[in-house]
């Protein structure tokens, strides 16, 4: 029977095409996943997210002259360091966060005479030596200086032979990503209480209270239109509008958090409405119809019955919400600006985390692997908003239908 | 004895319009107070759209138009200054699939109490355990009341929405095909639930089987086209009815 | 537009069985009362062999009938239709009965002296003939005008029987016949008579179907 023949065939070559494409897609997602991690691994660091992004450079003098250690370590100290009787302290070569070789401290013995510096500068303030400093540069009375150019090694015989120090320029650890990540939390947090309440209440009235007529049916299909505009254009109308806006009624300077996310609002906007829209439309007639029989106003049921039962479908809504924001960059290279900051505040400037990176891909050189670092970064906290999501909705669940079956 | 029944609704020349689709033609009618009335008829022939005309579900239809009158307590049901929300209170719904909220089932009865406004505790938890026990359902449900409503069997869920707008201690419960969807045994027991209730409630059943109208309903009402072909007591319309086209429906000849 | 062709031809094949079963019993009386007055006991056994199909039939179509109420729950018309041919039925049966008992009396009577004819049993016969082909006609047709002529008929056959006992009454006071013989014809002229009111019985079932009525009783 050769009609049987040709359909198994058929049936198949479909199957293969569709067990080649999800192959196909499954390698596509897990070699961006190896990239990311593989460049970005090293530099994974805690201090990372804890960390300032700019470095604080000093330069300081020892507080108590005349002073020697003369004392061993009370801590193992790794291979590669390299201690100084003399002056208790040890260093060693390293990476900083952003990938270039340093000189960092890695012990400062409690007896030591490095245990407190004084600032050279105006302030004249005692500075404690912490053990992640990087020493740029040990200045002496007559002997060349120690760069860290020469490595730590050179840095320990060059204080070994010596007894006293001139000048010690050294930074605290920067291109710490804190700043960024608070940035971009507080910009989730702002955009959804921008964008959540306007679209849900648009949402809620094209769904259930909107006549079906040619005006609303224009309306949706401009919604929907919005949806597909690329997100650049609404970040030069936010440069636009939103950032005079927000200078004139507050004190900002230019492109800061609130017209950021006022911008990435009015990008989500259509997003959330559609999403909205078609959880509510999943919920069953039946509730409507026995909400309203029962003496309920149309009110009532909106936000007793209906709303409830899409919360699920918002919820998911939220998330895609919450990835779009975290993966603005375009848009927000104008609304907010590209400006690092360490201190965070609701008019000042500073940027989100997908902006950082896209400022470490244009210094030169470009940063890959901090990038990718960050990438790794923003993917976790992805994968934890979800989680952290989707328990929401289950115990909502849970909640509302009490004891699950 | 037909004097000292009263009617529950008084209806007359109602036409009601879809458009310009006319679905019901010069309905006259009286519904008899605390009896089961029954609504028979082919598909599509008006008795399910009479039957919200009555509490005004029609108006969530759109271009919906009504004309003549319902008198319910004597007053007309579509007089502009008529409360609908109230209407609903008193007038309930049991619909053909049963559709429950997704709430445990003591929200569930208690949801119509609550948008009135009632918020005290005791008075709900009262009222409720009265209502499943009215609605022959407490007994089984009585250790699982914070259970979801969606966990019960497909007759529970019935009856539980049958608890639901009897909470509401309307005076009037509707039923559009209430046991369609169920089994024999769930059947029977909303039909003898229907049984107890008529002796405190007026009832109107729109039903497409025969014996079940027969069984429960001391008036039928058969609609043909948007009309009413004929109406009057139950046993006389199954054993001998005036119209041969009510025969012929009843006997499954045409439909 | 029927839509239950199935139902109906169903109905139709009952009210055929219910004919069948009517002309058998007809065709039961008339042989047997030629046994009686010809004394032809052959016919006589025949004939009471015969109602056993009689009987057969009855149980045939009650079976049928008790089926389509579990089957298809009628109402209406349908169920004074299946009601009234479950009634009439009955009274089929005893008449066929009756028409055996009468082919009995033949066998009883063998060796009796010869029969003194009375006219009147013949037209007892035919006119009790005539009305259980009359009733079922009435029935198929729902001929309401021909049911009640046939409760009318039944005047004319209780008149026949009151001059059979006249005249049977005479001859025994004045010795004209033989006392054996003289209570076997009084028998098969009862038998006669009780046969006439079977298919009065008929003729009220077929009333019923038509109204709902039973001897002027509303049931439906």
């Amino acid at each position: 029977m050769s009609k049987n023949k040709v359909r198994k065939l058929k049936d198949l070559f479909l199957n293969i095409v569709t067990y080649l494409s999800s192959a196909v897609s499954l390698v596509t997602l897990l070699a961006i996943v190896i990239f990311v991690f593989g460049k970005g691994y090293k530099l994974l660091n805690i201090n990372l997210v804890v960390e300032n992004f700019e470095s604080q450079g000093y330069v300081a003098d020892l507080y108590d002259t005349g002073l020697y250690c003369g004392c061993s370590p009370t801590v193992t100290l790794s291979e590669e360091a390299f201690y100084s009787q003399k002056w208790g302290i040890a260093l060693t070569d390293t990476t900083d966060l952003l990938g270039k070789t340093v000189v960092m401290v890695e012990y400062v013995h409690p007896d030591s005479p490095f245990k407190t510096v004084r600032d050279k500068g105006i302030s004249g303030e005692p500075i404690p030596m912490r053990t992640d400093y990087d020493i740029i540069r040990i200045a002496f009375d007559d002997y060349p200086t120690a760069l860290s150019r020469y490595g730590s090694e050179a840095m320990i015989s060059a204080l070994e032979a010596n007894d006293s120090i001139r000048e010690i320029e050294f930074e605290t650890q920067g291109g710490g990503i804190r700043g960024s990540i608070i940035t971009t939390l507080i910009l989730i947090v702002l955009t959804l209480v921008l964008a959540l309440p306007i679209g849900i209440g648009a949402a809620i009235y094209l769904n259930e209270y909107a006549s079906p007529n040619k005006i609303t049916r224009t309306l949706r299909s401009l919604i929907e239109t919005l949806t597909g505009v690329p997100s650049i254009i609404y970040g030069l109308m936010g440069l636009a509008i939103f950032v005079p806006i927000t200078v004139k009624l507050t004190g900002a300077t230019g492109g800061n958090l609130i017209s950021g996310a006022m911008t990435l609002a009015v990008i989500l906007m259509p997003i959330i409405i559609r999403t909205t829209e078609e959880s509510l439309k999943v919920v069953p007639d039946d509730y409507r119809q026995a909400s309203l029989a029962l003496g309920a106003s149309k009110t009532q049921t909106t936000f007793q019955v209906v709303l409830p039962s899409a919360i699920p479908g918002i919820l998911t809504s939220v998330l895609l919400a919450i990835g779009r924001i975290i993966g603005e960059s375009a848009a927000l290279v104008f609304a907010i600006g590209t400006t690092i900051k360490d201190d965070v505040s609701l008019t000042g400037k500073s940027t989100s985390l997908a902006v950082h990176i896209w400022s470490m891909m244009t210094d030169e050189p470009a940063n890959i692997e901090l990038s990718a670092t960050i990438a790794i970064i923003i993917m976790i906290i992805v994968v934890l908003l979800n989680i952290f999501i989707k328990i929401i909705s289950a115990r909502y669940m849970q909640r509302k239908l009490g004891v699950s079956s | 004895m037909t004097n000292q029944l009263q009617n529950a609704f008084e209806i007359n020349q109602l036409n009601l319009f879809y458009g310009t689709k006319q679905a019901l033609k010069e309905i006259n009618l009286n519904i008899v107070k605390n009896q089961v009335t029954a609504l028979i008829g082919p598909s599509g022939c008006g008795k399910s759209t009479f039957l919200r005309t009555l509490n005004r579900m029609n108006d969530l239809i759109p271009n919906c138009k009504v004309e003549g009158s319902i008198r319910y307590h004597n007053d007309d049901l579509y007089a502009q200054s008529f409360d609908v929300i109230e209407l609903r209170r008193k007038v309930g719904m049991v619909f053909q699939k049963p559709n429950p909220f997704p709430m445990s089932i003591f929200e569930n009865v208690a949801y119509g109490l609550r948008c009135q406004g009632i918020k005290d505790k005791a008075i709900l938890q009262l009222a409720v355990k009265q209502a499943l026990i009215d609605a022959a359902l407490y007994e089984e449900v009585k250790d699982r009341l914070k259970e979801s409503a969606l966990s019960l069997s497909g007759g529970q869920q019935q009856r539980l929405c049958i608890a639901r707008a009897i909470a509401m201690a309307p005076e009037v419960i509707l039923m559009d095909e209430p046991t369609s969807a169920l089994d024999p045994i769930a059947t029977a027991k909303i039909e003898e639930l229907i049984n107890e209730l008529k002796k405190d409630y007026t009832i109107i059943i729109v039903t497409h089987n025969m014996q079940q109208a027969l069984r429960i309903s001391d008036y039928t009402a058969f609609f043909l086209m948007g009309e009413i072909m004929e109406y009057g007591e139950t046993n006389q319309i199954f054993s001998h009815p005036k119209k041969a086209k009510t025969e012929d429906y009843i006997t499954g000849r045409f439909g | 537009m029927t839509y239950r062709a199935q139902f109906e031809h169903e109905l139709e094949n009952l009210k055929l069985e219910l004919i069948k079963m009517g002309d058998a019993v007809i065709s039961n009386i008339k042989d047997g009362l030629k046994s009686f007055l010809t004394m032809d006991t052959a016919l006589a056994e025949s004939t009471i062999k015969k109602d056993r199909l009689v009987n057969d039939y009855e149980k045939q179509i009650e079976k049928q009938c008790l089926q389509i109420i579990l089957k298809e729950q009628p109402v209406a018309k349908d169920l004074r239709l299946i009601t009234a041919i479950l009634k009439m039925i009955t009274d089929l049966e005893r008449i066929g009965d009756h028409a055996a008992d009468i082919s009995k009396m033949t066998i009883f009577m063998q060796g009796t002296p010869k029969p003194f004819v009375i006219i009147q049993m013949r037209l007892m016969t035919e006119a009790s003939q005539k009305m259980i082909k009359k009733a079922l006609d009435s029935f198929v047709n729902s001929d309401l005008v021909l049911a009640q002529n046939v409760i009318d008929d039944d005047d004319e056959v209780d008149q026949y029987f009151e001059e059979v006992k006249k005249i049977v009454a005479n001859a025994i006071r004045n010795n004209e016949i033989d006392a054996d013989y003289a209570l076997y014809m009084m028998m098969v002229a009862k038998y006669l008579e009780r046969i006439s009111d079977h298919a009065v019985n008929i003729g009220e079932w077929v009333i019923f179907s038509i109204l709902g009525e039973h001897k002027h009783d509303v049931i439906f």
